[in-house]
């Protein structure tokens, strides 16, 4: 399942990221890129065909290494290694483009996401639920996450701690 | 820093055009448009850059990062999603202290910067010309329509003082001040369901943080008739109006070559100085400084922000309209 921390406060925001790409390109196994879910994801977002561990070849860049994917697309892969318990990803660090990869990646494993801005995760990705950490609640339509969210965010003050 | 710069940044594969004139640009958008191959771009040794101005890609080492950002002067610097300035507190007044313009690649509402809602762009058409180089323009996100300024059943105003005397006079208890940018989406929750049709009136020059959650909400209720007043600053539609043409002598639109402290002072030698709770930051900030410098000497005219004059009450009607 998608877990959703609303807000974070600034202490939290030294280990809470906006993008995951010095940490995959330093700390994700090089082989999720072999793996069926890391194809679809880079044929998917990056138009590319993982050729082997080194060597993708996308219409827009040519032949590129993986350090030269995309940041949703190595934000996904982070999710998805199991080494994802290393960093704390804001969804920032994706595009909107990358929600029905997340959203099928919420039905293999627990992901979990910070944010402070509204982002529609549910309209057209096929997500199924979400549940939201600051309160257990699970949200289970837009609408639900829409009325949630917008609740939390006109009252939203970040704190020191 | 003042200017507008159009730069042209490419290789054998791409070419990047991106036209600049304020102190802060957005590039957002989905995953894979191109946004960290422009920063990987501009930080190789070897491509072409067709540019009157320095065009860097900060680096990634915090304190390297702020070391140029005090030492380095009218470049264009570019900052990626993934550089940690961002993610810094405090990392604002690095910047608004720094004399340079800045790309600011990242989906993250910066509601610190005065960024403007003119100033938000995406790479989204990718097309081939002839010589099989990817064209990788910035398009801007913002749509805008002509809408009249009718007599709505709520009008928000973002302003607390002299915008907000003014549109009290002309309106009523209709309108409510949100005192701030960061009141509005809460005021438009008290009002749904209560009116058929609200207006917003918000600085333009620094609203961009806020616009997409605004937008956000409004757009869930298909019974609600909203529109969402961005012009850049009540300033710019008191000078915009034509209540005080005889002492303009610049072209509004062209803020671009004053909108830095020493560049004002040296251009326009006003009474005032700048300090850090009026610096020109954005436009919203120029627009108020030259609207002040122009009326200084002329009591009955005198604009100051806290307490709206007279004379530009008795001209409510030609302000207003200027909003359509």
């Amino acid at each position: 399942m998608l877990e959703m921390q609303l807000g974070y406060t600034w202490k939290e925001q030294e280990n809470i990221h906006f993008s995951s790409n010095d940490y995959y390109n330093n700390m994700v196994d090089e082989n999720v890129v072999l793996t069926d879910f890391g194809r679809k994801v880079i044929k998917t977002i990056d138009g590319g065909d993982v050729i082997d561990k080194n060597v993708i070849v996308t219409k827009a860049l040519g032949g590129i290494p993986q350090e030269h994917l995309s940041g949703g697309t190595k934000s996904l892969l982070t999710l998805y290694s199991d080494q994802s318990d290393g960093i704390k990803l804001d969804i920032c660090c994706m595009g909107d483009n990358c929600f029905p990869l997340l959203a099928e990646l919420s039905e293999m494993k627990d992901i979990k996401l910070y944010t402070e801005d509204w982002r529609d995760i549910f309209t057209g990705t096929g997500l199924k639920a979400v549940k939201i950490t600051n309160t257990g609640e699970v949200l289970t339509t837009q609408q639900e996450w829409f009325d949630v969210f917008f609740d939390w965010l006109v009252d939203y003050e970040k704190k020191d701690e | 820093m003042v200017g507008k710069y159009k730069i042209v940044i490419e290789n054998k594969k791409i070419r990047y055009t991106i036209e600049i004139k304020r102190k802060y640009t957005i590039l957002k958008g989905d995953s894979a448009t191109g946004k960290t191959t422009l920063c990987n771009l501009v930080s190789s040794r070897f491509k072409i850059i067709n540019s009157n101005i320095e065009v860097i890609t900060l680096p990634y080492n915090l304190n390297i990062a702020i070391n140029t950002l005090q030492s380095r002067k009218n470049n264009l610097i570019l900052i990626d999603e993934d550089n940690p300035l961002l993610e810094t507190r405090g990392f604002e007044k690095i910047l608004n202290d720094s004399d340079n313009y800045f790309l600011l690649i990242t989906r993250k509402s910066l509601k610190s910067l005065p960024i403007s809602v003119k100033e938000e762009y995406i790479l989204k058409e990718r097309k081939y010309n002839n010589i099989e180089k990817l064209e990788n323009n910035l398009i801007s996100t913002v749509q805008e329509s002509e809408t009249h300024f009718k007599d709505f059943q709520k009008i928000i105003i973002e302003d607390s003082k002299s915008g907000y005397q003014l549109f009290k006079a002309k309106f009523g208890d209709k309108c409510i001040t949100s005192k701030g940018n960061g009141n509005i989406l809460k005021l438009v929750k008290q009002c749904i369901g209560k009116y058929g049709n609200i207006a917003v009136v918000v600085d333009g020059a620094v609203f961009q943080p806020y616009l997409e959650e605004l937008l956000g909400y409004c757009n869930q209720f298909k019974n609600l008739e909203y529109v969402i007043y961005v012009p850049e600053s009540f300033e710019y539609i008191i000078l915009k109006s034509g209540i005080l043409n005889d002492l303009i002598d610049i072209n509004l639109e062209e803020a671009y070559k004053y909108c830095d402290d020493s560049v004002f002072t040296n251009t326009f030698k006003p009474n005032f100085k700048f300090t850090n709770e009026n610096s020109l930051v954005s436009w919203e900030r120029f627009y108020t400084a030259y609207i002040r410098f122009i009326t200084a000497n002329i009591p009955d005219k005198r604009y100051t922000k806290d307490s709206i004059n007279t004379f530009y009450l008795q001209n409510t009607d030609k302000i207003i309209q200027t909003y359509s």
